[in-house]
């Protein structure tokens, strides 16, 4: 999976927001607002990855264990599925 | 009719065709400078405009100056540091005061009572839609011929010093807030350019600028002190 072209994360801070542009813009005027584990997955979705694989980074960079990441990570990929964020 | 402008000391011709236009926006003739840039509105511009309104059944006129001033930004974004924000701006001691939020909340009303509190101290720079300028690094409100409901306003340019995220109370209070609670509500207060690279841009102005103004929330009834409480944290700290 990965995320679609056209959204742009940026970070004031600790606030991670992602913005549309170009021609999907119109369609999706929202704002969406990441935690910190929200931004480290969805810069990592730039590039296509499965989700074991997206899974193995979160363990790395986070040093959590697998459970604890599984959880996050599956919870994340959800939120972006439902705000039209993923290609399949 | 072609004529010259300057807003925002940038100097621009707009073909303005409806006589609306061409009032709101006299205050701003200029004829003694070139311009940077036209601005050109077409029945295809004015239609987008009434597209985007929540009413729908304003005057075409309304719609052309709506169509000049988002033309207008989106000029001057990159090559001039420059951005639309949502919000009713003040000047007090040459600082420039914003009041930000929904429309329907009460911008103008809090206003209003500046102006009646604390008099001839008060000029407002406009009422709705200023434009915010980076110059030598420094953020600057700039009055513009969109003026909001009231038609409130003046030509000038006043250094950014405070936006207060404005609600209403039914207790006054006035606290300091931090950008990243603060950069959604920014965000929603403003035009977003399509062009990737032009929303680039715009973020990083509001990242500077919400770094360099103090941001307040400010929760307000409609009684006097509602200013006073906010005066005396914003003019006199």
């Amino acid at each position: 999976m990965k995320i679609k072209d056209g959204f742009l994360l940026r970070s004031f801070g600790e606030e991670h927001i992602v913005v549309a542009v170009g021609e999907g813009s119109e369609d999706f005027n929202k704002l969406i607002t990441l935690n910190d584990v929200g931004a480290f997955i969805f810069k990592k979705l730039s590039v296509d990855l499965s989700r074991e694989e997206l899974i193995s980074s979160v363990i790395d960079y986070y040093e959590i264990d697998r459970a604890t990441a599984e959880k996050d990570t599956d919870i994340f990929i959800n939120n972006l599925k439902e705000a039209g964020l993923l290609d399949a | 009719m072609i004529f010259r402008y300057k807003i925002a000391d940038i100097v621009f011709d707009a073909d303005i065709r409806y006589k609306y236009t061409y009032n709101i926006m006299k205050d701003y003739l200029v004829d003694d400078e070139p311009a940077r840039f036209s601005v050109v509105i077409d029945d295809k511009d004015i239609a987008a405009e009434r597209a985007l309104s929540p009413y729908h059944h304003e005057s075409d006129g309304m719609y052309e100056s709506t169509a000049v001033y988002r033309k207008f930004i989106y000029e001057i974004m990159d090559k001039y540091d420059a951005f639309f924000f949502h919000c009713s701006s003040i000047a007090v001691e040459n600082k420039a005061i914003m009041f930000t939020a929904q429309s329907g909340t009460g911008k103008s009303t809090h206003r209003n009572l500046w102006i009646k509190n604390f008099g001839d101290r008060v000029t407002v720079i406009n009422d709705d839609k200023p434009v915010i300028r980076k110059i030598d690094g420094k953020f600057y409100v700039y009055g513009t011929p969109w003026r909001g409901k009231e038609s409130m306003g003046n030509n000038i340019r006043v250094p950014a010093e405070a936006l207060c995220f404005l609600s209403r109370s039914e207790k006054n209070y006035i606290g300091e807030i931090s950008t990243s609670e603060i950069i959604a509500r920014t965000l929603n207060q403003t035009v977003r350019p399509k062009d990737e690279s032009l929303m680039i841009k715009l973020l990083d102005l509001l990242d500077g600028f919400l770094k360099q103004v103090k941001c307040y929330d400010l929760r307000v009834n409609m009684e006097d002190e509602a200013a006073i409480v906010a005066y005396n944290k914003i003019v006199k700290e």
